[in-house]
């Protein structure tokens, strides 16, 4: 008797547990991946561009333009019915018309961002928005493509970002975008 | 057909996940230079003296009225410890293992298994440890082997702190980490031959973690991470396609918090026990619940300044361990 | 009635009356046969057997042709007579007791009452057919000995002897079942036994009050002091071979009249994990075999709730491309991925199960709709999605290597798909932490059912985790009490 007693008892328990703790949960087709960030300059204002692959070979790019990174990212996370998962980002896009202050104050608020991954690699382009919506050949996303193609050469391991906070030399590879390809450039971009 | 542990691998497993305990999820101060590292050097050879003292008593309960008052200090000492570093894995959980669920439900489950395992004997304990540390182990140097080719020694070349920095620095891992062990006093009354070995083990894996944390991110980007072993393990990609291993730091930090947190209660009920033999039997519901409410229901521990709960870390062991042994056993 | 109704009463001196008792006895039995007959020298008595159960050979030959031949002149007790001068049998014996004398009369042997004597002889003819030796259907081997037990217990005994040819075996009687009067034998190594466990063996089968003992699995629920556990703490085998190595390592087998199945106490953990073919190979091979029932009980536990909790709560943890081919293939499903898995498992029980019970001629039917219907057509009908059905197989078959844990692996599984899906791997870590508190808890007739890792030593876990090779086998393991652990000299 005692023993059912502690088995009722623990049954109820769990099943309040569980169903109480089941509050934003979201299962994996309710969640999108962000595979490239871009940042360029609009005015006064930052404009992020995010690459989000709705399946497995779709990407859609989303803009919105604000104050500061959180302010756009909060934007695009409203006008998304999924939920927006950062953690399989694979690329940063700087956009060369922002200011070095700008570009510190969006690294450090990735950095500390707790669901960003630190191993994304930063690149600089003339215009993110323009780079994040080349197609590739092989419908894969740009921001995947960009961080395959710089893993493959151990020199730009330093363009992750644990990296770049690293050392005391911030260089990011610059990137182009051509009509329908991208282009890496021999150049190197200074952001500090 | 005797049921006994016959030797002491088992202790030096389960002492070496209480040593690394909290201190693995998140470094204690915020403010990593150079001196942190040898202010860890510095701490971990202050901790041998606290271990070369305790090796020398063992808990004998006296009826004494002053032995009395000092188990009962010594039990509120290692329901703190153990609320820090319930604390510490509550909040991890919370933020970074599952932030889309309250916080509540899973305190609540952790706690009934930490009641589960204190209602065990001793022996269930030190298997446990024994499974958890094998896998313990191998993941914390595989996964500083495979972190190699992201590391970066530069940080020796910084230049040397000074002595009250390496001072404060020493201070904080002395107190989160080593001067904690005088609460093993009240747990395993007679075995404490492996208590060294499970020292000095676990102090080498918190050393190798600190190495690791600090080589790949240098000590300025460290003080921005609120789990920095955490997201040195998740930078970590073997070829192409291994990587995303921070799961294995997550059992890291639940297992050492699940030993500590286990030891701290064992040792609070056996020095409850020592002084009110009677209410031994409620001591265990009700500090599970006080942990319960202190660990989910308020965010003390997240904003207080270190330096303000050092002193009652550090204070009441040290007093403990300057007493005469005639005291209290 | 029972037959300890007629405890303490004895038979009469009159033949025809004692006759007359044993039918009112046996009333409505029509199996029983009676035979009374007169000797040449005037000797009155009366055969009682049962049809079916006596060697009509050895009871015609040995009984009543020498009766029915006898013609000199008897004196002093008839039935201490019969036996000494009269009978040629090799097993006789002499009793009053009403109750002794119904017991044998049931289990096979020939009664004689005499006239103006109240004892009576009984006379081992047993002759019921018994099923004969063959292999055990649940514990093949590829390599090694291929017999198995029967149901009979004293051929059972018998094969164990041969095992076993030393005066250290003992066997002791001992009977129980109210109505089934159930023969059984505890038979252990007196040098090598582990005395605890054949205490406490002997004290709880003296406890167990029931109707009727039918199967070994009767007793091990009665004597399991771990009423609620999902784990066994007695061993079962219907091998003669695995019995005499248990014995050898210091175990007690207890032996039951009508099951070819023994129990073997004490049971630890890592006996679940053990083969018979693990010593009839080589230690190389017989290694892989171990280490991979280990990871099949942690996989088949595991994979299922893992998955579960990596997409619902940790997808940060998926790598990228596997990701978007799960998160393709979960795209306009009509359940939860908890309620898919729990189906998909039960699904899996179901088939499973049912390839138990089917007969034959019906398991190539039966592939085909495990296989097509709920592999192929479930998936493309996006009932369930591909990852998570490979996901539940997967688990399904490495449970599959453990049969010994069966039940444990499938409510364990179901636990801690449960813990993960609401959990995340947080309640992965909590259940496999609760899982092996409650197996480090466990006691098996006064060992620990984990006893291998009291001792963490090369000596102690020789046999556990991998199988050395014999001439490293010097000690027996941990079980044995410490007086007698030499095998051999080293």
């Amino acid at each position: 008797m005692k023993i059912l007693k502690i088995f009722l008892a623990f049954i109820i328990i769990f099943s309040l547990c569980s169903c109480a703790s089941l509050t934003e949960m979201r299962e994996v087709e309710d969640a999108v991946l962000v595979c490239a960030l871009g940042f360029d300059r609009s005015g006064d204002y930052i404009k992020t561009s995010m690459e989000i692959a709705f399946k497995s070979d779709k990407t859609t790019i989303l803009t919105a333009i604000g104050e500061n990174t959180e302010e756009c990212i909060k934007k695009i996370e409203n006008n998304v019915p999924e939920k927006l998962i950062f953690s399989h980002c694979g690329t940063v896009v700087i956009g060369q018309s922002l200011t070095h202050k700008t570009v510190s104050a969006i690294l450090d608020y990735l950095f500390i961002k707790e669901d960003f991954p630190l191993n994304c690699y930063v690149v600089s382009a003339d215009s993110a928005n323009n780079l994040l919506n080349c197609k590739m050949p092989s419908n894969e996303p740009i921001g995947y493509s960009i961080a395959k193609l710089l893993s493959q050469k151990s020199q730009d391991a330093d363009s992750r970002i644990f990296s770049l906070f690293r050392n005391e030399e911030k260089l990011l590879p610059c990137f182009k975008a051509n009509e329908k390809t991208l282009i890496r450039e021999e150049k190197k971009w200074k952001i500090n | 057909m005797e049921n006994k542990l016959k030797n002491s691998f088992s202790g030096i497993c389960l002492y070496s996940l209480f040593f690394i305990g909290n201190t693995i999820i998140n470094l204690p101060l915020k403010e990593y230079t150079k001196g942190s590292i040898i202010g860890f050097l510095v701490a971990f050879l202050l901790g041998f003296i606290v271990i070369l003292r305790l090796n020398s008593i063992s808990f004998n309960p006296k009826n004494s009225f002053t032995a009395k008052t000092i188990y009962l200090f010594l039990c509120l000492y290692s329901l703190l410890c153990g609320i820090v570093t319930l604390r510490n894995f509550v909040t991890f959980s919370d933020r970074i293992i599952l932030p889309e669920i309250s916080g509540f439900f899973p305190t609540l489950l952790f706690l009934i298994l930490v009641w589960f395992l204190c209602r065990k004997d001793e022996k269930v304990i030190l298997k446990l440890s024994f499974i958890s540390f094998i896998a313990i182990s191998v993941m914390v140097i595989l996964l500083f082997v495979f972190s190699l080719k992201f590391l970066s020694f530069d940080f020796l070349n910084e230049k040397m702190p000074t002595l009250k920095e390496i001072g404060y620095q020493s201070l904080a891992y002395f107190s989160m980490s080593f001067i904690q062990s005088v609460i093993i006093f009240g747990f395993l009354k007679k075995e404490k031959s492996s208590l060294l070995g499970g020292y000095i083990i676990g102090g080498a894996f918190l050393f190798l973690t600190l190495i690791q944390c600090v080589a790949t991110f240098g000590f300025s980007s460290l003080n921005n991470l609120l789990n920095p072993y955490s997201s040195a393990v998740g930078i970590i990609t073997f070829g192409d396609k291994f990587s995303r291993l921070e799961g294995f730091s997550y059992f890291i930090y639940f297992a050492c918090t699940l030993f500590k947190t286990v030891i701290a209660l064992k040792s609070a009920k056996n020095f409850f026990g020592a002084t009110f033999k009677r209410c031994e039997k409620f001591f265990l519901p009700v500090s599970l619940l006080v942990y319960l409410l202190i660990s989910v229901f308020t965010n003390i521990f997240i904003n207080i300044p270190f330096i303000t709960i050092a002193p009652f870390l550090c204070i009441p062991p040290i007093i403990f361990l300057l007493l005469p042994k005639k005291l209290y056993s | 009635m029972d037959i300890k109704f007629y405890e303490g009463q004895k038979l009469s001196k009159n033949l025809n009356k004692n006759i007359n008792n044993i039918k009112e006895i046996f009333k409505n039995d029509d199996i029983l046969r009676i035979r009374e007959l007169t000797t040449p020298s005037g000797l009155k008595c009366a055969l009682f057997f049962f049809d079916g159960m006596v060697n009509g050979e050895v009871l015609n030959e040995s009984v009543v042709r020498p009766l029915l031949t006898f013609s000199q002149e008897y004196s002093g007790e008839k039935a201490e007579f019969a036996v000494e001068h009269i009978l040629f049998t090799a097993e006789t014996s002499v009793s009053d007791n009403l109750a002794q004398m119904i017991r044998n009369l049931l289990y096979g042997d020939t009664l004689i009452l005499f006239e103006s004597d109240s004892n009576a002889v009984t006379v081992n003819t047993k002759g019921w057919r018994t099923r004969g030796i063959s292999e055990p259907g649940d514990e093949r081997v590829l390599q090694g000995p291929r017999e198995g037990f029967d149901e009979s217990v004293m051929l059972n005994m018998a094969m164990l002897r041969r095992k076993l040819s030393t005066p250290d075996l003992k066997a002791e009687f001992i009977q129980s079942g109210r109505r089934t009067d159930t023969r059984m034998f505890i038979c252990y190594l007196e040098s090598v036994v582990n005395g605890k466990a054949l205490k406490e063996l002997k004290k709880r089968i003296k406890e167990i009050d029931i109707d009727s003992i039918l199967d070994a699995n009767y007793i091990n629920e009665l004597i399991n002091e771990n009423k609620f556990s999902i784990f066994k703490t007695a061993g079962t085998t219907e091998r003669p071979d695995i019995v005499a190595a248990r014995l050898l390592e210091g175990r007690v087998a207890l032996f039951i009249d009508g099951t070819p199945v023994i129990l073997t106490v004490p049971y630890l953990f890592c006996e679940n994990f053990q083969s018979d073919d693990d010593y009839y190979q080589n230690y190389t091979v017989a290694f892989i075999g171990r280490i991979m029932r280990y990871v099949s009980f942690f996989l088949a536990i595991s994979i299922p709730s893992v998955f579960l909790a990596l997409i619902s709560h940790h997808k940060q943890l998926i790598p990228t491309s596997l990701y978007l081919t799960i998160s393709a293939s979960r795209n306009n499903l009509p359940f939860p991925s908890v309620l898919e898995c729990l189906l998909l498992i039960l699904i899996f029980e179901l088939l499973r199960e049912t390839g138990l019970r089917v007969p034959q001629s019906m398991g190539s039917a039966l592939s085909i709709v495990g296989g097509l219907v709920i592999g192929q057509s479930a998936v493309e009908a996006k009932i369930v999605s591909a990852p998570m059905l490979i996901a539940v197989a997967a688990g399904g078959i490495a449970g599959l290597m453990v049969q010994k844990l069966k039940g444990a692996v499938f409510y364990s599984r179901i636990v801690m798909v449960l813990l993960c899906y609401f959990f995340g791997l947080t309640g992965y870590f909590i259940g496999i932490t609760a899982l092996l508190t409650i197996i480090f808890s466990l006691n098996s007739f006064g060992t620990d059912y984990t006893a291998s890792l009291n001792e963490i030593s090369f000596s102690s876990l020789k046999d556990t985790v991998f199988r050395a090779p014999w001439f490293k086998m010097d000690t027996r393991p941990v079980i044995s009490p410490n007086r007698i652990r030499q095998r051999r000299k080293k």
